[in-house]
């Protein structure tokens, strides 16, 4: 993701986030607030007409101490004015005075007069009795202890709650006994409530407590404290709020809620006031965003992008001579001119750097050794061009196992040593045969030693492969000299010795015999032991020959035919099963095909057949020399191949093996006794190789 | 002389019978020939006889130096090596042996009288 994407992200994000937070907090803090302020107005509200209903109640106070503290009044209750309810108590004085009843009592309690006022047919009717009911000597609507005392408040009655007042009856100047009290009501029925909620501008609603919608719990927390009436405000819906207060009858029981409900303006407008603070600060925020992004694009970002895209330019085509440019002059041109000052160091760095490996380059290439780098896996990850006169290319041999182009025979050391210079870490030279791309055995030393990575961890090889292949020819010829000049010594002191030993005890013992049979047999005797002197001197000399000649590559069909040719007239068919295949081996190979033959027509007795095939798997080529006759007894397949064994010279199998074993070619035999002989010869691989029309000349490895 | 036996311990047939007409022109008593260690251990044990003349290079898994070893230390018998070698790691391997002489092939009746005589003297 490039610079510029990242800033917008970044910048938009910061806006959202700014503008959400922003606008939780202020919308918070801010309904709050205005949730308060209705609150306050609430409360206000219902105070207001709590106080309103106390008017009233101080208003019907007003008109009864009129009437009570009054001569008139007096003399009335006392007996003296019969007159006094017709010239006062009329259908008039109860709408002028908005009175719905008035009851007046003797100082006994009992009622003198009542009356209740039908606005309906405008008459006088008789009270409830409930009203009567309510007008009981222990009822504080009879208080008369104080002349100037009253008892106002809520009188709940069955047709409804109604204002109440009691006076007690004296003179006009306060003065005698109280002769009684005079009750007026007002009833709060509808009318009253509407008049109420029109002075108020709200609406104004008198409840029940049982039916009042208060819980509980609020119903509860508005009781507690009787003396000071609190309020419960809360909205009851997005558009209306309200407001409760409790009221209490004259008994000092709560009896009544009163609740005002008004529309919630001020909520709406707060809320109104936020949505519009919102949407200012999130358009402000974004032209600010945007103004920001055009100007940190135009004189940052594009100008970084434009830096950027000619160092990637320059570092993706290697053109370290090209120089970035950019213009204006501030802290990024400033930059641009250290990038600069890094290219030229870069430039002329890389231009040592080349110069250095074109010299160590030609160094490697011009060399005669093979340097060569593998992997912990021993895969080859360079090869310098030294490798062509193997046969192979860097790139047959670059991303390969190497080992696959190690002799089959020293493959499994080649891997143990491998690993144990991996674990080690310790340099070593390791000899091995390297099999090139014709087949030719390459005798190779290798100088080892571990590449590490910069924490001290193996990343694989480095190797210096020399080869020595001539050195080895010569040590393995010096080897092969001494061990035929030992062999020939032992021939020559020790077998010829002992056959000289033999014959000049039989020619004492015939100088000693007067029987001239046992003379006779004692000198054919004699005869014998020289002829085998013979042969084991004939035999030194087709031994010296062994390893004289360096090993070829040989057709095997060509060798075997010229063995088989000295065979023709013996009777025996003699079979070849074998593709044009050439084997590496002594240049005696063919006398080893004579001995085989010679050998099974020999001693085979009844011999009618030899075949000659072959078999191949993993460790190698099996060549299998196979006849029909007697076969070699089981303790003696070992010992016919060691030298004085056997029925002629017993030298024949001696002399195959020591030829064979010159390129590495080992023998057996695992026929079975009786059934015909069978020998194995095992050429390992990479010392046999098949081809096609093709007679190539022998070569040297 | 006559009662002195021999063990000739020789795996070439045609040299065990000119050894053994050259023993009993000495005098001596060829008690038994064997081609191998093993059978001249058999041998030993049968005859307990009083010299045994030893080739070296003989048939079977022990040559003629190892089967010495076995005598001289199980029976206390003298061995006497025949062999052609006269030098080299065969014959510093059987002197190590300690043995009680050396006749070297090809020998004559004097050869094999002076070298049993040392020893049966």
């Amino acid at each position: 993701m490039d610079l510029q994407k990242k800033t917008l992200i970044v910048l938009v994000t910061f806006l959202i986030l700014a503008v959400a937070l922003t606008g939780l907090f202020v919308t918070v803090i801010l309904l709050s607030n205005y949730q308060s302020l209705e609150k306050e107005y609430m409360t206000n509200d219902v105070m207001r007409t709590v106080s309103q209903l106390k008017n009233d109640e101080r208003t019907l106070s007003a008109i009864a101490s009129d009437w009570a503290p009054w001569d008139d009044t007096y003399d009335f209750v006392s007996g003296n004015r019969p007159e006094y309810i017709e010239r006062n108590i009329n259908p008039d004085a109860f709408a002028n005075l908005h009175l719905s009843f008035m009851v007046i009592t003797n100082r006994s309690g009992g009622v003198v007069y009542a009356g209740t006022y039908d606005p309906s047919t405008r008459t006088i009717v008789p009270v409830s009795p409930a009203l009567l009911q309510d007008i009981v000597p222990e009822s504080p609507l009879l208080d008369q202890s104080d002349p100037r005392g009253e008892t106002t408040g809520i009188l709940m009655l069955p047709e409804g709650p109604a204002l109440v007042t009691s006076h007690p009856i004296v003179r006009t100047d306060f003065s005698g006994t109280p002769q009684g009290v005079v009750i007026m009501g007002q009833y709060l029925g509808s009318s009253e409530i509407q008049r109420l909620s029109s002075r108020m501008s709200s609406s104004v609603e008198i409840q029940k407590i049982a039916q009042s919608d208060l819980t509980p719990a609020e119903l509860a927390g508005l009781t507690a404290v009787p003396s000071v009436p609190p309020l419960v405000i809360r909205p009851v819906s997005d558009n209306t709020v309200a407001g409760y207060a409790l009221l209490w009858d004259i008994y000092g029981n709560p009896v009544l809620t009163l609740r005002i409900t008004e529309p919630r303006d001020l909520y709406r407008q707060g809320t109104s006031t936020i949505f519009q603070f919102i949407m200012i600060l999130l358009l402000t925020e974004m032209l600010f965003g945007f103004v920001m992004i055009f100007f940190l694009d135009r004189f940052v970002l594009s100008r970084i992008n434009t830096l950027s895209s000619q160092v990637r330019r320059i570092g993706t085509g290697s053109d370290w001579a090209a120089r970035v440019k950019l213009e204006d002059s501030d802290e990024l041109t400033d930059l641009a001119r250290d990038i600069n000052l890094m290219l030229t160091e870069i430039e002329k760095t890389n231009a040592d750097l080349l110069s250095s490996e074109a010299r160590f380059r030609e160094l490697a290439e011009e060399t005669s050794d093979v340097l060569l780098t593998l992997d912990t896996k021993g895969t080859a990850i360079y090869v310098s061009p030294a490798i062509n006169r193997y046969g192979y290319l860097s790139e047959d041999v670059i991303s390969q196992d190497f080992v696959r182009f190690v002799h089959p025979g020293d493959r499994t050391r080649v891997i143990q040593e491998f690993h144990r210079e991996i674990e080690e870490c310790t340099p070593i030279v390791l000899p091995f045969r390297l099999v090139d791309k014709w087949g030719y055995i390459h005798w190779i030393e290798a100088k080892i030693s571990v590449r590490m990575d910069v924490f001290g961890k193996p990343t694989g090889i480095t190797g210096v492969l020399r080869d020595f292949t001539d050195r080895r020819q010569a040590e393995d010829a010096i080897v092969l000299a001494n061990r035929k000049l030992n062999l020939l010594n032992n021939i020559t002191r020790h077998d010829i010795l002992n056959t000289i030993t033999a014959l000049l005890g039989c020619v004492d013992m015939a100088n000693a015999t007067k029987v001239p049979a046992e003379r006779e047999e004692l000198l054919k005797e004699i005869k014998e032991l020289t002829r085998i002197i013979q042969r084991q001197i004939e035999f030194t000399r087709e031994y010296q020959s062994v390893g004289v000649n360096a090993p070829t590559w040989q057709n095997l069909r060509e060798i075997l035919n010229r063995a088989i040719i000295n065979f023709a007239g013996s009777g025996i068919t003699i079979s070849k099963d074998i593709e044009n295949t050439e084997i590496y081996a002594d240049p005696l190979l063919e006398k080893v095909f004579y001995n085989l033959i010679d050998n099974a027509i020999r001693y085979g007795e009844h011999i009618t057949t030899i075949r000659f095939y072959y078999q191949v798997s993993d460790v190698g080529l099996t060549l299998i020399c196979e006849d029909d006759g007697v076969g070699i007894p089981e303790k003696d397949k070992e010992s016919i191949f060691e030298r004085g064994v056997g029925k002629n010279t017993g030298m024949g199998l001696f002399l195959t093996r020591e030829i064979l074993s010159i390129t590495g070619i080992t023998i057996r035999e695992m026929g079975k006794a009786g059934a015909g002989a069978r020998f194995e010869m095992l050429i390992p691989n990479g010392a046999f190789r098949f081809i096609k029309d093709r007679k190539d000349e022998p070569k040297e490895g | 002389m006559a009662d002195r036996s021999i063990l000739l311990v020789e795996d070439d047939d045609v040299i065990a019978k000119v050894a053994q007409w050259r023993l009993n022109n000495l005098g001596y008593q060829v008690c038994g020939r064997a081609v191998s260690g093993a059978e001249a251990m058999e041998l030993v044990v049968k005859h307990k006889p009083d010299l045994v003349l030893m080739d070296i290079n003989i048939k079977g898994e022990i040559d003629g130096i190892e089967t010495a070893k076995m005598i001289k230390k199980g029976f206390n018998i003298p061995v006497i090596y025949v062999t052609s070698h006269s030098e080299g790691e065969t014959l510093k391997r059987a002197r190590e042996t300690k043995p009680d002489g050396f006749i070297v092939k090809p020998f004559d009746d004097n050869d094999l009288r002076v070298a049993i005589g040392l020893v049966l003297k």
